[in-house]
Parts: C-alpha cells; sequence; structure tokens
C-alpha cells in the first residue's frame, strides 16, 4: 500500500515544472516544520538534558552541578532497591499485559456482532478509559479497604475478607485490578477495530469447508489480528512500565515494597530526595529495559500474514 | 518521492532542528532561586514580600490579618500570602526553588535541616539572639537547627491528646484521666481498647482505638520515646543499635501487637470514624479541637493525656519559619519573620488554635490555663519530643513510615526493623 501511494506521490510531482516541485517540496517542509520542532523541543531536548543531569549530581533545591561522570549509573548497578523496583514493574507488566490482551479481545469479541443494544456496552467498557486516574485510584483504595465494598460483597456470598493492598501478596495484583479496569476498554476497542477488518468471506469460505469456531478463531483471527495484537502488547506494556498514580495513591510502594515500581521510585528519588541526577540515570535505565522489552515483543509479534 | 525531494526535505528540516537544539540545548548552572524581591522595584512601587504557608481558609484569614498589620506598620513594603494543601506544600516549594521563583518567607517544618543543607535557608543567628530564644519552649527550637546553626524559628506548636467518645466511656464506666500524672499506661490503654471495640460476625463495627495522622514517624516515634529509645543516635547518623535496640523493638512489638493480635486499630479508618462512633478513642493532634467544633460541634467528648511506659513522652511539633537566602531583603524577610512568629505569635495562637511556643504568651493566656489547653500546653512543656532534624528528614520519614505499616500489616518486627536499620544507616551516614 505504502508503496502504492510512494509511487503515485512521485508521478504527481514528474508532472511538475522545476519550478513547481521546488515549491512543493518548501510547502512540505513548512507543514511538517511545526510538528517537528515540537517533537524535538518537547520530547528529545528534554531527554538529551536528563541524560546530561544523569551525569550529574543535580540538588533540586539549590540548582548546583556537579560533574561525577558514569558515578550514578555504577550505583545503580548495585542498589539492591532499583532492581527489586524494576522486578515490581515487569511483574505488573507481564499480570497487565496478559489480562488486558485476553480480557480485550474477550470483550471485542463479545462486541463486535451486529447486535442492537451493544453499542450501550460498547459505551461503558470504555467509559473508565476516560475516568481521571487518580480519583478512582481514591476510590478503589476505599473499595479495598477491611469496611469496604469487595469485603462485604465477599462476606456476603460466605468468603472470609482480604487484607488487599495491606497484603504484600495480594498488592500488586489489587493494583493491577485497578489497572486492567480502567483501560481494558481501550484495548477492547482497537482490538475490535482489527476484527471488523477482518473479510468476512474468510470465516464464510472456512466454515463452508468445515472449520468450527475454534478453529477459524485460531487460523484466521488471531493470525490476522497479530499487528493489532502487537499495538496492543506494546502499548500495554509502555503504559504498565510508567505505572505511578496508584502507587501514589494507594500504596506508597508498601506493603513491604511489593509495590514499589520503578517510576514512584524515580519519583520519590528525584523530588523527596532531591537527587535529580541519580533520578534521571534511573529513567534512562527504565528507557533501555523498555527498548529491550519491545525489541523481544516485536520479533515475537512480528506478522507476515496479509488480508 | 524522489530521493532529491527527500534529501532537500531531509536537510532542511536537520539543519532547522539543530538551530532549535543548540538554542535550547545551553548547559544549565547553578541558579541562585530568585524571589520575588530580586528585580528592583520601579522608583515609588511597594517593596514586594512573597509569603508561602500550608494550611487552611482559617489560617489564611489569621496569617492575612497579621501580614496587613505589617504592611500598616511599614508603609511600602506589601506581603502577599500564598497557601498550599500540605499534600502539596513540599513538592510546590522544590519545584518553585528549582524554577527560580521560590517565596521570600515560608513555612517549614521538621525539614529545615533538609532544606538547610541544600541552600534553601538563610542562616539566622545574626537575627536570633539569646534574649529572642530564651522565651522559646526549648522543645521548639530543636527544629530550626543545622549543623550548630539556626535556619529557621518556631511559628507554633502541636501536642497529640487522646480525644474519647464521653458517652461510650461513661456507659462503659471508664474514667478519663485529665493530668499528665495520671495519664494511661500501656496496659491499661489496651485494655481500654479492647473493651470499647466492637465486632459483628467477621468485621470490626467500632474500633477501640486509632489515630487522627496516617500511620508514620509522628503516630509511633512516642512509643519508642515512651519506651527509653531513641530512633536515631544523637547525631543524627546512625540508626543500628538505636532504632534496632531492644527498647525500640518492645515498644514496636507492642504497638504492631494493636493491629495484629488485639486487632483494636486499623490502619485504614474509614474517614470521620472518631466523631461517627465507629472508633472509641483517638490519638489526635491540639488542632483536632477546632476541627471537631467546627464539623461536629453536638459530639460530646473528651482529652486524655497521651500515654505514658517507662516515661511520658507527647510528639510535638509545628511550622516553624524561614527565608530564602536569595531573597533581595533579607532584613526586611527577618522583621516579617520576626513580626509573624515573635511580636504576634499570641494573636496568632488565638485566631489559629494552634499551641503557643512562648513561656511569655502561655503565661498570660488565661485559656492555657483551662482544660483541654492546660493539659496540651503541660505536656509540651515537660513531655515533649520532637522527630529527629536530620537533612535526609524525607528519607527517615519514608523508611520509618514503611517499617511501621509493615509492622501494622503484620510483618515480623524484628525483620522490619532491621531492613530499616539498615537502609538509614547507608543514607545517614553519607549525609
Amino acid at each position: 500500500m505504502t508503496v502504492v501511494r510512494q509511487n503515485a506521490a512521485a508521478a504527481v510531482l514528474r508532472k511538475l515544472s522545476p519550478t513547481g516541485q521546488r515549491e512543493a517540496y518548501w510547502v512540505a517542509f513548512w507543514l511538517l516544520l511545526p510538528a517537528t520542532a515540537g517533537l524535538i523541543i518537547f520530547t528529545f531536548v528534554p531527554i538529551v538534558y536528563a541524560f546530561w543531569i544523569s551525569l550529574h549530581d543535580y540538588q533540586l533545591l539549590s540548582g548546583q552541578l556537579t560533574w561525577t561522570g558514569a558515578a550514578n549509573y555504577v550505583r545503580l548497578l548495585s542498589d539492591p532497591s532499583v532492581t527489586k523496583a524494576l522486578v515490581v514493574s515487569l511483574l505488573y507488566t507481564v499480570i497487565s499485559v496478559v489480562a488486558q490482551v485476553v480480557l480485550g479481545l474477550g470483550l471485542a469479541l463479545l462486541v463486535s456482532e451486529r447486535v442492537r443494544g451493544l453499542g450501550f456496552f460498547r459505551a461503558a467498557y470504555f467509559l473508565p478509559v476516560v475516568a481521571s486516574l487518580v480519583v478512582m485510584a481514591t476510590i478503589w483504595k476505599f473499595l479495598y479497604a477491611e469496611s469496604g465494598l469487595f469485603n462485604a460483597i465477599l462476606q456476603t456470598v460466605g468468603l472470609p475478607s482480604q487484607p488487599f493492598l495491606k497484603s504484600a501478596d495480594q498488592a500488586l495484583l489489587s493494583i493491577a485490578a485497578l489497572g486492567v479496569w480502567k483501560f481494558v476498554g481501550f484495548n477492547m476497542l482497537v482490538l475490535l477495530g482489527g476484527l471488523q477488518a477482518i473479510p468476512a468471506d474468510l470465516y464464510e469460505s472456512a466454515g463452508l469447508d468445515g472449520a468450527g469456531a475454534i478453529q477459524r478463531f485460531a487460523y484466521i483471527t488471531l493470525p490476522l489480528l497479530k499487528r493489532v495484537l502487537l499495538f496492543v502488547v506494546v502499548m500495554t506494556s509502555i503504559e504498565s512500565f510508567k505505572l505511578f498514580t496508584p502507587v501514589y495513591v494507594m500504596t506508597t510502594g508498601g506493603p513491604q515494597d511489593s509495590t514499589d515500581a520503578i517510576v514512584f521510585q524515580i519519583f520519590r528519588t528525584g523530588f523527596r530526595y532531591y537527587e535529580l541526577g541519580y533520578a534521571a540515570a534511573m529513567s534512562f535505565l527504565l528507557l533501555a529495559v523498555v527498548v529491550i522489552l519491545m525489541w523481544f515483543q516485536f520479533r515475537a509479534l512480528r506478522s507476515d500474514v496479509e488480508y | 518521492m524522489g530521493i532529491r525531494a527527500r534529501s532537500f526535505l531531509a536537510g532542511r528540516t536537520l539543519v532547522v532542528s539543530m538551530v532549535l537544539l543548540g538554542a535550547a540545548c545551553s548547559p544549565p548552572g547553578p541558579t541562585a532561586p530568585a524571589a520575588s524581591g530580586g528585580a528592583a522595584a520601579p522608583a515609588g512601587a511597594p517593596t514586594q514580600l512573597k509569603v508561602w504557608i500550608s494550611g487552611t481558609a482559617e489560617l489564611d484569614t489569621a496569617m492575612n490579618k497579621i501580614l496587613s498589620q505589617f504592611q500598616a506598620e511599614n508603609p511600602g513594603v506589601s506581603a502577599t500570602l500564598e497557601d498550599y494543601p500540605f499534600a502539596q506544600y513540599y513538592e510546590k516549594l522544590t519545584t518553585a526553588f528549582a524554577g527560580g521563583s521560590g517565596p521570600d518567607v515560608y513555612w517549614i517544618d521538621i525539614r529545615t535541616a533538609e532544606f538547610a543543607k541544600r541552600g534553601a535557608l538563610l542562616p539566622l543567628d545574626k537575627y536570633v539572639s539569646d534574649d529572642w530564644t530564651s522565651d522559646v519552649l526549648p522543645v521548639a527550637l530543636k527544629e530550626g537547627m543545622w549543623n550548630g546553626k539556626r535556619y529557621s524559628v518556631p511559628m507554633h506548636e502541636l501536642a497529640n491528646g487522646i480525644f474519647v467518645n464521653k458517652a461510650l466511656f461513661a456507659q462503659a464506666g471508664i474514667p478519663v484521666p485529665h493530668d499528665l500524672k495520671d495519664a494511661w499506661t500501656w496496659d491499661q490503654l489496651r485494655q481500654i481498647a479492647m473493651k470499647l471495640t466492637e465486632r459483628a460476625g467477621g468485621t470490626t463495627t467500632r474500633w477501640g482505638f486509632g489515630s487522627q495522622r496516617d500511620i508514620g514517624d509522628w503516630v509511633v516515634l512516642p512509643y519508642l520515646f515512651q519506651n527509653g529509645a531513641t530512633p536515631l543516635s544523637p547525631d543524627f547518623k546512625t540508626a543500628s543499635r538505636y532504632l534496632d535496640s531492644s527498647q525500640s523493638i518492645e515498644a514496636l512489638t507492642w504497638w504492631g501487637k494493636l493491629f495484629t493480635e488485639d486487632k483494636v486499630a486499623t490502619a485504614s479508618p474509614a474517614p470521620d470514624a472518631f466523631p461517627t462512633g465507629n472508633m472509641a478513642m483517638i490519638d489526635a493532634v491540639s488542632t483536632y479541637v477546632i476541627a471537631l467544633q467546627r464539623q461536629y460541634p453536638n459530639l460530646a467528648y473528651d482529652i486524655a493525656p497521651a500515654p505514658r511506659n517507662k516515661q511520658c513522652a507527647v510528639m510535638t511539633g509545628g511550622f516553624n519559619v524561614g527565608i530564602n537566602p536569595a531573597t533581595a531583603q533579607p532584613d526586611l524577610a527577618w522583621k516579617l519573620t520576626d513580626y509573624m512568629s515573635r511580636v504576634k505569635h499570641a494573636q496568632w495562637a488565638e485566631d489559629s488554635g494552634y499551641l503557643p511556643d512562648r513561656k511569655s504568651v502561655m503565661a498570660n493566656g488565661s485559656k492555657y490555663q483551662e482544660q483541654p489547653w492546660k493539659l496540651f500546653m503541660d505536656e509540651l512543656a515537660q513531655c515533649g519530643v520532637s522527630r529527629p532534624p536530620t537533612s535526609e528528614y524525607s528519607f527517615f520519614a519514608d523508611t520509618f513510615q514503611a517499617m511501621a505499616k509493615d509492622i501494622a500489616g503484620g510483618a515480623d518486627v524484628k525483620a522490619s526493623v532491621t531492613k530499616a536499620a539498615t537502609a538509614l544507616d547507608a543514607r545517614l551516614s553519607a549525609s
């Protein structure tokens, strides 16, 4: 498709005079400039600046910068709390991605039928996505309380109360539940788009050949959804690694550091302990981990299947 | 698109990008945080002083009254007030200093040493004489010191008491002490809490005991002090052999059992559990009196002194006032600081509901001879202890809080304390 568009654009340009071509290039340049400038100023410059800070001891209150070279990165390698925080973030990411992909696909399959009234459910599943995460985290903190709604429901059905956020074994899962509830609607919509793009005649043909529902799902739906699944997995992974707000509001890293995610630690190191240089170094470590994770995801989910 | 077109766009975009990158990438250097009085004011314009506090609308009114009085006595000076909720106050201060727009005069609490070490507070020794400090309670002066120098002066104090539900206590036939010498022992407090805790099925419908503030150093440290322990060494650089001493572990074990074995307290009480009858006793600060008067004027409650064990210990502390070292008007900033914290101290204590920390105000105020204020003032004078004024206070507070919450959640006390002490040693020894 892209090759076809490029050839069509080249054909249009070839019809113009040299002056006309030059004008067309300048128009393209000026149209691209604002977005490029924005990207450079608000994305790349802060990254370069953060790297510069990571090579210094930067005291946030006084603004004092002392060159330390790679000392912050050396310190990272021997800091057990950073390793632990990365593990917590990775664990959360795995739970989140699996739950969101499975649930998101399930919901997308449910709402993909052309049945009257399903539009309401599509909107209902998407509603948490637009709600404020800070507000939702505050509300869920009360829902998880000893006398909260979740325990009231458990007791009503004869099950024992659970500690949820007060248990080192349950706290991260409790936060993951909030994250899945909050964002699964978005993934549902993306996967729904992917499902609706699969030509119906493929299913008809398969049906005529005697393929059952599971075979159609395994051999038609999943392969043709691979690119969309890659998008969902990558975006969910990146968002999950950035876990911060629920930790800040609900657990502040506890109990027993079980929810001490890496971004929360970066925030605390930079803005509570005033070590912005070390916090910047942690950010680059996180960037490296996410890039490596994404590389593996691209390799695992690359698709050579076309419609 | 042909190769030539791509080269054209790429080339020009790259050039513009490099220009933008170069313009935006000038290396940062140390910046002195500029305060509002930094630039020379136009002739005839009033001298501006920016004041930051953390409080409520009522505190704003009381503070604005003081600033208006200061302005009336100092024509040509304009003092403006900004107020931020406590949860955001220090983040706001930090980003303001980082951006070079910090206030001239600002409230600062136990974090005085932290801010002083990082160059965000002006040393005040040349302004604060022995005369100035001799009228102030010794416990109130500790928070404003770092490395032997004074960086902030006390504005007011707080002290804790055990607020009790009068009706429940009368029903249970439990008398409420009002004098320090009659304070409940640990065992008495525990027995009362167990007696007043109610459960229905697997749910606690009324907690016997709780604390107004979130679990952390303010709430838990008094128990260490009451048992003869301290969290850190006298130079605030070592936690081992202090935080993990046998007295400290004994205190934390006793406190933790309130949550795990006795189940008379919860780490996450419902909002307003005490005034709504879901909690029989609450360990709260002195300003809780004002909050209850305002929100629950019909609630019948009483106030008992904080419990004691080997000795009495009541957490005290409050806000101090400090000056931004980058202020262009240090002498004027001190004049305002002195006005707020000394000249108008009696008025401030009366209007704000905070406790005074000046002996002259305590002696002359009839309010402080009556309960419950007399109890709070006695606690302040005789049993007051403070959090450690270490230059790594935020790290200490977070580590201690995490340890205390883990203990309240049932974690092994010794393991939790050892972990906290190890982390604190690594951090504090380098400070």
